[in-house]
């Protein structure tokens, strides 16, 4: 499964929920401080690093404040079953 | 300034567009015009079209956008947008030139003036956010209200032996010669975001091939009007709107079917 984050320029935010609603992991969460015009601004909180990069969220947004960023998949080093893991 | 620039085994996904301008918007909390106007800017960006584009802005919520958009833009007495842009496109017929109207501006006050630009097949694209209700003058009925819609000048519903039917321009503006490209799309999820941004592009690229006049009638939330969360609002459009108004193409001229299939082969 893909991961990425997003960032979220709280100071043009207008906490209206709609990328809230429209994001499948359900990552996103109201911030605990009010930004300079009194919203409260959308973060993300993704502890267990679920956010997908899908930019469902970027998307719907109004205000364009979300920026979308998406890991590149590493190549998996092969582990060779039975070996012994030092 | 925030930090906007991929880290190491990263990529970009999504970025605000560069036509955008900074400046913040007026718009209520959860309003579509934000979303519009992002995909719009997206459209020109991806068209390469950020300085050739003029924008004539109505009258409105929508009366700042000249202020949003980092295009060179005009601003048009109310309703009269339609008339600018054929101006100016006549004067400069090498620049791509919109109009941003809401449904107060074009539907009723400026109804004339979008039915004869169509009718004379001016070259420009309009860009037509239906709200069902006049958002800056305090949620007056439009004329694109629903019947039995509450509204502050139709406060037991709107009536329609007094009042009328609710207006589809998109229908209206097809049955026109002079039009090339006239759908309606909506606003209220991502999926339809996503529908809608392809009409905008191919509005624009039907100007730019110059078959004719364009419009996109996009359904929009008005939450602080209406009265409900922004997430309501977006269940309001797709529960009571999209019956009234069915999304849908409902004049693609021949030409740009031809030149529609061309680019997808």
């Amino acid at each position: 499964m893909a991961t990425g984050r997003i960032v979220v320029d709280v100071e043009r935010c207008k906490g209206c929920d709609l990328c809230r609603d429209a994001c499948p992991p359900d990552v996103l969460r109201h911030a605990d401080f009010l930004n300079a015009k009194g919203y409260r601004p959308i973060i993300l909180l993704d502890p267990k690093h679920k956010c997908t990069g899908c930019a469902l969220c970027a998307t719907v947004c109004p205000d364009g404040c979300i920026t979308v960023f998406r890991d590149i998949p590493q190549p998996k080093e092969k582990i060779h079953h039975g070996a012994a893991i030092a | 300034m925030l930090d906007t620039l991929p880290l190491e085994n990263e990529r970009l996904v999504y970025a605000r567009p560069r036509t955008l301008a900074s400046r913040y918007t007026h718009y209520c909390p959860g309003c579509t015009h934000g979303t519009a106007h992002r995909l719009i800017a997206e459209v020109l960006d991806e068209l390469g079209l950020q300085d050739e584009t003029i924008l004539v802005a109505s009258v409105g919520c929508s009366v700042f956008a000249y202020d949003y958009f980092d295009v060179d833009a005009c601003e048009a007495a109310h309703g009269r947008a339609p008339a600018m842009a054929t101006g100016i496109k006549r004067y400069h017929p090498d620049k791509i030139v919109f109009t941003y109207q809401g449904d107060g501006d074009l539907a009723s006050i400026g109804a004339a003036e979008i039915i004869h630009v169509a009718n004379r097949g001016e070259n420009i694209t309009t860009i037509f956010i239906n709200n069902a209700i006049y958002g800056m003058t305090g949620g007056q009925m439009a004329p694109t209200s629903l019947i039995g819609q509450k509204t502050t000048s139709s406060p037991f519903g709107r009536d329609t032996q007094l009042a009328g039917y609710p207006m589809h321009m998109a229908e209206l503006l097809a049955g026109i010669p002079g039009t090339a490209y006239s759908v309606r799309r909506s606003l209220h999820d991502a999926r339809h975001v996503i529908q809608a941004k392809k009409a905008i592009k191919t509005a624009f690229e039907a100007q730019m091939a110059g078959i004719g006049f364009s419009i996109v009638e996009l359904l929009s939330t008005c939450p602080t009007n209406w009265g409900m969360t922004p997430g309501d609002s977006c269940d309001w459009v797709r529960d009571q709107m999209v019956p009234v108004y069915p999304l849908g193409d409902f004049k693609v001229a021949d030409e740009l079917q031809q030149a529609r299939g061309r680019s997808k082969r």
